[in-house]
C-alpha cells in the first residue's frame, strides 16, 4: 500500500526535489540567481502571464506554426513512404538523401529556413514540416515492410489491385505507425519551431526565450520553456496517446 | 466432369544461391493432372514444398521450370480471378469486422448485388450468424477459419486451394469443419487442392491423395480413394477400406517423413 502511494507520488517528489535543489542552490550561493532565476519568481511570472493573457498570442503563434508543419509533414511523409514502397527503384535512388536527412542535425537548417523564408510563419512551418516529414517517412517505411505477407497475398488472391491494397490493407496497417511517428515527432516539431523563432521572430514562445536571453531575464526563458513543455505533454496525453490506443485496439499479440 | 482443370508439367521451383548457400530446389519434376470437380489432397513431410506448389498454382509465385495451366491458360505469376486460397496462417484483416472481411472480395471484384446481404448469408451458412460485428481477434481460431471460408466461398471461385487450413484447430472443431467443407464442396462443385501433413485427414476428405517426397519435393506416388460419398469424417476412420488405404499410403509416406527428419538433423548438426 505504502509502496503504491510512493509509486504514484514519485514523479511529483522528483519535481519537488529538483525545485528545492534549484531554490537551495540560488539561496546558498551555489548558483547565481541573476542567471538561473528562482522557482517562485518563475512561478509568479507564469501566473502573471496566464492571468493577464499576455502569453496567449505567443502560445497561439507557436501552436499554429507547429500545427501547420505537423499536418504538412505527416501528409508528405505518408505520401512519399507509399511512393517509395510501391516504387522500390526510386526508393533505392533516394536512399542516400533519406539517410542524410535523418542523420543531419536538422536544427542547423534553421538559419537557412529563416534566410530563405523570412522571419514570419513560413520559415517555421518549413522546418517543422521537414522534421515531421523525416520521422514519418522513416517510421512508415519500416512499418509498411512489416505488413503481414499472408494478409497481402490473401487480399491479392481475393482480387485486390494496388489501390485496393493501399486503401484496405496498407493504410489501416500504416495508421499505427503514423500515430507512433506523430508521438515521436511532436516534441521535435516544437523544438524546430522554437529554434526557428529564436533566430528570428516577432512573436512565439521562442521569441519569449530569445527576449529573455538578450535582456538577461532567466525567468522569461524558464517560463517560456515551461509553456512549451506543458503544451507538448498536454497534446500527447489528451490527443496522441488515446489515438494510439484506439488505432491499435485490434492489435492483440 | 473429369476434364483436366489444373495441369502441372515438369514444374520446378528453385531459389537462387544467396550468401554462401547454394541454389535451393524446393520442388522439381512435378507433373500432375487435377480433374475439374475433384478433391485432391497433397501430403508430404513439412518443408517438402507443399505451400510452394499451392502458391505457384495460385499465381502468387512462378515456376522456375516447367509449366502450369489452369483451364488451358498458362499461369506464370499472374493471379486468376477464379481461384480461392485458404492460407495456413490467419489472413483476415484484423482492423475490419467479420462482416466487412467477408464483403471485401466482393468489393475488390466490383461484384454487383447487395454485398451486405450476400456476406450475411455466407456467414450464416458457416454458422456465424450474430457475429457480423465482431473483430477477428474476438473470435476463436475455429471461428476465424469459418470467416475465412465464408470470405473465400462468397465470390464463388471455381478452384479452392487450401494450405493445412485446419492444422491449428482442436480435434473436435477440426472434424466439424472437415464435414462442413465436404458439404460445401459437394453443393458448389468446386475443384479442391488440399494440402496437409495429416494422412488421415487427406484420406477422409479426398478422391486422390498425392504423396510428395522429402526435399526436393517430387511426386512419389498417387492414390485413388474410392470411399463412398457423402462421407462423415468421424465415422469413416473406422471403415476397413479406410484402414487398408491408410496402411498402403503410409508405407509410401513413412520413408519420406524419416528422410525429412534425417535431413533436418543434418542441417542442425552440420
Ligand atoms: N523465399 C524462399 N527462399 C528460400 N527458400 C524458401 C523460400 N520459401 C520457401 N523456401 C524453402 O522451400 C522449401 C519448401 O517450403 P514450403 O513450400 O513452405 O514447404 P511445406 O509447405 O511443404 O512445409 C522449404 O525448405 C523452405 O525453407
Ligand atoms: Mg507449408
Amino acid at each position: 500500500m505504502a509502496r503504491r502511494w510512493l509509486g504514484a507520488a514519485s514523479p511529483f517528489l522528483v519535481v519537488a526535489t529538483l525545485l528545492l535543489a534549484w531554490d537551495g542552490a540560488t539561496r546558498f550561493g551555489l548558483a547565481d540567481p541573476r542567471y538561473l532565476s528562482r522557482p517562485w519568481v518563475v512561478a509568479a511570472l507564469i501566473w502573471e502571464w496566464t492571468r493577464s493573457g499576455y502569453i496567449l498570442p505567443h502560445v497561439a503563434a507557436t501552436f499554429v506554426e507547429v500545427g501547420l508543419g505537423y499536418v504538412c509533414g505527416t501528409v508528405a511523409g505518408m505520401a512519399v513512404a507509399f511512393l517509395f514502397f510501391f516504387r522500390p527503384r526510386l526508393a533505392e535512388l533516394c536512399d542516400p538523401l533519406v539517410v542524410l536527412l535523418n542523420a543531419a542535425p536538422r536544427a542547423i537548417l534553421a538559419p537557412f529556413a529563416v534566410l530563405m523564408f523570412g522571419i514570419d510563419l513560413a520559415s517555421k512551418v518549413m522546418l517543422v514540416t521537414l522534421v515531421v516529414f523525416t520521422i514519418t517517412l522513416l517510421s512508415l517505411s519500416a512499418g509498411l515492410k512489416e505488413v503481414d505477407r499472408t494478409i497481402v497475398d490473401n487480399a491479392r488472391v481475393m482480387g485486390a489491385g494496388t489501390s485496393d491494397l493501399t486503401r484496405h490493407v496498407y493504410l489501416p496497417a500504416a495508421l499505427v505507425w503514423v500515430v507512433s511517428a506523430m508521438r515521436i515527432s511532436i516534441g521535435q516539431a516544437f523544438t524546430a519551431a522554437i529554434v526557428c523563432e529564436l533566430l528570428g521572430a516577432t512573436k512565439g514562445l521562442g521569441w519569449i526565450v530569445a527576449a529573455g536571453q538578450s535582456a538577461v531575464k532567466p525567468d522569461w526563458i524558464m517560463a517560456g520553456l515551461f509553456f512549451a513543455a506543458v503544451i507538448v505533454v498536454l497534446i500527447d496525453v489528451a490527443i496522441l496517446a488515446p489515438l494510439e490506443r484506439r488505432g491499435s485496439h485490434w492489435r492483440v499479440f | 466432369m473429369s476434364d483436366t482443370l489444373i495441369a502441372l508439367r515438369d514444374v520446378a521451383r528453385r531459389y537462387p544461391a544467396q550468401g554462401g548457400r547454394p541454389t535451393f530446389t524446393a520442388v522439381q519434376d512435378i507433373t500432375l493432372d487435377i480433374a475439374e470437380g475433384s478433391f485432391v489432397a497433397v501430403v508430404g513431410p513439412s518443408g517438402c514444398g507443399k505451400s510452394t506448389l499451392l502458391n505457384m498454382i495460385a499465381g502468387l509465385d512462378a515456376p522456375s521450370e516447367g509449366r502450369i495451366t489452369v483451364a488451358r491458360e498458362i499461369v506464370a505469376g499472374r493471379l486468376r480471378d477464379d481461384v480461392g486460397y485458404l492460407f495456413q496462417k490467419d489472413a483476415l484483416l484484423p482492423w475490419k469486422t467479420v462482416q466487412a472481411n467477408v464483403e471485401l472480395p466482393l468489393v475488390f471484384r466490383r461484384m454487383p448485388g447487395d454485398h451486405g446481404r450476400i456476406a450475411r448469408e455466407w456467414l450464416a451458412r458457416v454458422g456465424l450468424a450474430g457475429f457480423e460485428g465482431n473483430f477477428p481477434h474476438q473470435l476463436s481460431g475455429g471461428m476465424r477459419k469459418r470467416v475465412a471460408l465464408a470470405a473465400t466461398f462468397v465470390y464463388g471461385p471455381r478452384i479452392l486451394l487450401m494450405d493445412e487450413p485446419f492444422s491449428a484447430l482442436d480435434v473436435q472443431t477440426r472434424n466439424m469443419m472437415e464435414n462442413e467443407l465436404l458439404d460445401l464442396w459437394q453443393q458448389n462443385n468446386k475443384t479442391v487442392v488440399f494440402v496437409t501433413h495429416d494422412l488421415e485427414e487427406a484420406i477422409a476428405l479426398a478422391d486422390h491423395v498425392v504423396v510428395l517426397t522429402a526435399n526436393p519435393g517430387r511426386v512419389k506416388k498417387q492414390f485413388r480413394v474410392t470411399l463412398d460419398r457423402p462421407r462423415n469424417v468421424n465415422d469413416i476412420r473406422f471403415d476397413d477400406r479406410f484402414r487398408d488405404l491408410h496402411a498402403e499410403i503410409w508405407e509410401a509416406l513413412r520413408e519420406e517423413v524419416a528422410r525429412s527428419y534425417a535431413l533436418q538433423r543434418q542441417l542442425v548438426h552440420g
